[in-house]
This record gives C-alpha cells, structure tokens and sequence, in this order.
C-alpha cells in the first residue's frame, strides 16, 4: 500500500515474531488466559 | 488528496467511557484511539476529513485507515490471513481422549445424545502408539498435549491416565485436562505443573442447582466434591479453570457463583480463571433451549460491582477480549486469526480407537477425519477441507472487516447443519468483536 507504514513483507516479519511468542492453548471448549 | 479513500477494513467502536473511538485497522492490525470528532469523521466516512491538516491525513494513511482507491483490500486480507494460518498450522495440536465413559450423567450431555462410543478405554499398545506416532510426524507437535472424554480423569483409569502422562513426559510433553473434578484425588502424583499443569471443571451454579443437572451416575450430588479438588488443585499449583454451561434455568445462578468464588479466596489466586458458556451453541441436541453468548452478556451487564467485567467472563467474548488486550498493552498487532478454531488448524484429538476428529463437538460420531498407523496419521478429505478453511478462502469472509479476529464462524455448527463448511457463518460475532473492542 502506497505511503503505508508497513510493506506486507514487513508485516510478515513482524507477525511471525509476535505469533513465536504468543503463549495460547487449548480452543473454544478449554480456556486458558 | 482525490486519490484516498476510506478503507472499508476499519472498525470504528466509541469506547467504555465514551471519551474517544477506538479504531482498528481489520487486516494491519494497527490500533488507535482517536477524539470523538476525529473519531466520528472515520466512522461515518465523512469526506470533510480530507480539510484536516496534513500530518493528520498522513498519519491516517500511514496506519491504514485511509488508503489509495485503487487499493485491492480484500488481497490484503486474504494475504495476512495466510500468514496467520501457515505460522498457526506449524505444529500438530494434540488431544487424547482415553474413554468416553463418565462417572456424570449430565441432563445435557451432547455426548450422550451423539457419542456412538461410550464403552471402551484405550489400551497401553495404543498410547506407545500414539506418542512414537507423534514423534515421527511431518510437523512439530505442541508441547502441550489435552486429555478429554468422556472423563478423563476417572479413577478406575488411575493406572492407564498415569501411563499417559509419564510415557508422554518421556518426549516431553505437558497435559492439561477437561474433567469433571470428581476423582481428582486419585492423580495427585501427576497432577503438578510438571505434568497436568491445568485442569478445567465445571461448576454449572451454587449447591443445590449445580446437583440438579451434573450429577454422579445414580444421581448423587457432586458440588462438595469438586469444591474440595478445586482447593486440592491450587494448593498444587495446577492452574483451574471454572466452566459454566449457561441457559435461561441457571442464568440467576452467576452473580451467586461469583460470590461462592470470592468466598473460596479463588478470584485472588492468579491460577484461577472461570467462564461463563451458552448452552448449546453448535449441537441442537435435545430440549435444551439454544442461548447465546449475548444473552449471558447482557444479564451481567446489570450488575455493577462484579470483580470482573462481562467481557472477561462471558465465553468467546473473554477468549477474544482477553488476547485483544494482552496484544495491545504488548504493543503487538491486534491481528488473532484467520480461523476460527484449532480444528482449522491441525488441532487432533485421538480417540481410544486411534481415530481423528478435527472437534471436541464431533467426537466419538460418524465425522472422523482420519486415524492413527504406525508411525503416521492417516487423513480423510474431511481433514483436508477443515484445515484449508480459512478466511482467506472464503469470499464473504474476505470481504469483512472482522474477518482476522472472528476466523469464518464455527465449522462444527456447518457440519452438523449440513451448511457449505466454506461459507462463513456469522452469528453474533460482529457485535461480539465490537463490544470487546469498546472495551479495550
């Protein structure tokens, strides 16, 4: 997107680093916060 | 300034205290709060906002809420919501369910209505099975692996659960459990945060409705019991969740559940958590009237002083909100997921037989996705569709902006409907987003 603050590239960079440290388990019928 | 236009991807929510909007950009992620006048320019798309000065256009356009005409938005979306799904299907996330006996004869047990296998207990040959099976996969296998029914945690599987949890040790895996806290006692050995580090129970009101509908197989009541080892489980350290399956019978019993909790000095304990749940919202089973999420939502709203806000507690709204706040106290992108379960995304539970299912909805009937051979997992087209459904392949769903947070609906509820499994299913999800985003 043109002037945006983020290339997909760099959105791809960025999401892949933050999903390696999310720290979630289970699903819809066993909750964990 | 001709050449901007307002991207159809943001969500415009007046917030809590009605100070300011909160704005998300649906496929970027980004998060904003802006004033009210400023906020209300994005929400109705007023083209007044182009008299704005220049540093705010450009902020606008640099975090996505204004973008060029000719932007292909639904590419971005289909574009971030691979990615999602690529890093979330990395690994294999595993459930074994030992039996679906159970010491319970819950009055709404989806299971009793749709479960073919009630009888029958996995041997030790198929636990071997399973985790040299596991070790020798395509994909990495989370570490934390569930055990479910049935129950899992009946006493007279003591030996067979132990087995599971030390054999499973061995390639080092952790467990967490969905049990009905009865025979809780009889695991104390392996129920610590090295091994079962987590266990969720259901309490479905105080005493005396509790007994009413989950009670002991010959109708003995079984409130006092799972009090007791819900103690027994934090003195432990293994953390608890609280279930509620929750309908119009039981709605009045939450704010007395919540004192009960108080009472037990649980709420300040930070290895407890509870929800609240409809009843059913993907089965239509049995005469059990279908109540939603938005239901218990509003019956909470009433009460003022509850130690938890309702979009903490009351079931997807608390699995969204909850993320949605970590992610933006962290700085991180508030982008969840472009499915709406781990069913989507290599989520397995194997049954006592070795067989797959992709749903804890699903198991033990005709909807098998697969089973377990040496060494390898054998999969059915059905496992196929369910892993590839996401909303980058749905149409509708690319083109909403709650897409990346709602993940195309439950997959389940398509399947026993007999709806395309690809078409999203909606329900309540939009003012379900909404109302957590208001909150953050």
């Amino acid at each position: 997107m043109e002037n945006q603050e983020r290339t997909i590239e760099e959105l791809e960079e960025r999401l892949l680093e933050e999903i390696e440290s999310r720290d979630e388990f289970g699903g819809c019928f066993i909750h964990w916060y | 300034m001709y050449n901007l236009k307002f991207s159809d991807y943001v969500i415009v929510v007046k917030n809590f205290k009605e100070t300011g909007y909160n704005v998300i950009q649906g496929y970027l992620g980004n998060f904003d709060v802006f004033d009210l006048r400023l906020g209300k320019k994005i929400l109705d798309k007023d083209y007044s906002i182009f008299d704005e000065p220049d540093h705010v256009i450009e902020y606008l356009k640099k975090r996505g809420y204004l973008c060029s005409v000719n932007e292909d938005e639904e590419k971005w979306v289909e574009k971030v919501g691979d990615i999602l799904h690529r890093k979330a299907s990395e690994k294999y996330h595993i459930s074994i369910i030992p039996t679906y006996e159970c010491n319970f004869q819950c009055t709404y047990c989806y299971e009793e209505y749709y479960n073919a296998r009630k009888k029958g207990t996995m041997n030790k040959t198929m636990v071997d099975k399973i985790f040299s099976t596991l070790e020798k996969l395509d994909r990495e296998v989370d570490s934390n692996i569930g055990l479910f029914g049935g129950e899992p945690l009946l006493s007279r599987n003591e030996d067979l659960i132990r087995y599971i949890v030390h054999t499973g040790s061995q390639y080092g895996y952790h467990f967490y459990a969905a049990s009905n806290g009865f025979d809780i006692e009889y695991f104390d050995d392996i129920l610590n945060p090295a091994n079962i580090f987590m266990v969720q129970t259901t309490l479905d009101g105080t005493s005396e409705y509790h007994n009413l509908v989950r009670y002991f197989i010959g109708k003995k009541p079984t409130f006092d019991k799972i009090v007791q080892n819900v103690n027994r489980l934090l003195q432990n350290n293994v953390k608890v969740t609280i279930r509620t399956n929750v309908s119009k019978r039981n709605l009045d019993e939450l704010p007395k559940l919540i004192e009960f909790y108080y009472e037990q000095g649980w709420l300040k304990n930070l290895n407890f958590n509870y929800y609240f749940s409809p009843l059913d919202n993907c089965a239509n089973y049995n005469s059990v009237k279908i109540f939603n999420q938005n239901d218990i939502y509003s019956y909470l709203e009433q009460f003022e002083n509850l130690p938890n806000k309702p979009v903490e507690i009351v079931g997807i709204y608390s699995n969204l909100y909850r993320r949605m706040k970590q992610y933006k106290e962290d700085g991180r992108l508030l982008l969840l997921q472009s499915e709406a379960c781990q069913g989507n995304r290599n989520g397995l539970y194997i049954d006592y037989k070795g067989d797959l299912y992709t749903c804890c909805n699903l198991v033990g009937t005709q909807y098998i996705c697969g089973n377990i051979e040496e060494k390898k997992l054998i999969f059915k087209d059905s496992y196929w569709c369910w892993n590839k459904r996401t909303v980058s392949v749905m149409e509708k769903c690319r083109r909403c902006k709650y897409a990346l947070f709602c993940g195309g609906g439950c997959t389940a509820k398509a399947v026993r409907n007999e709806y395309d499994i690809m078409e999203g299913n909606c329900g309540n999800m939009k003012s379900i987003i909404n109302e957590c985003i208001r909150n953050l």
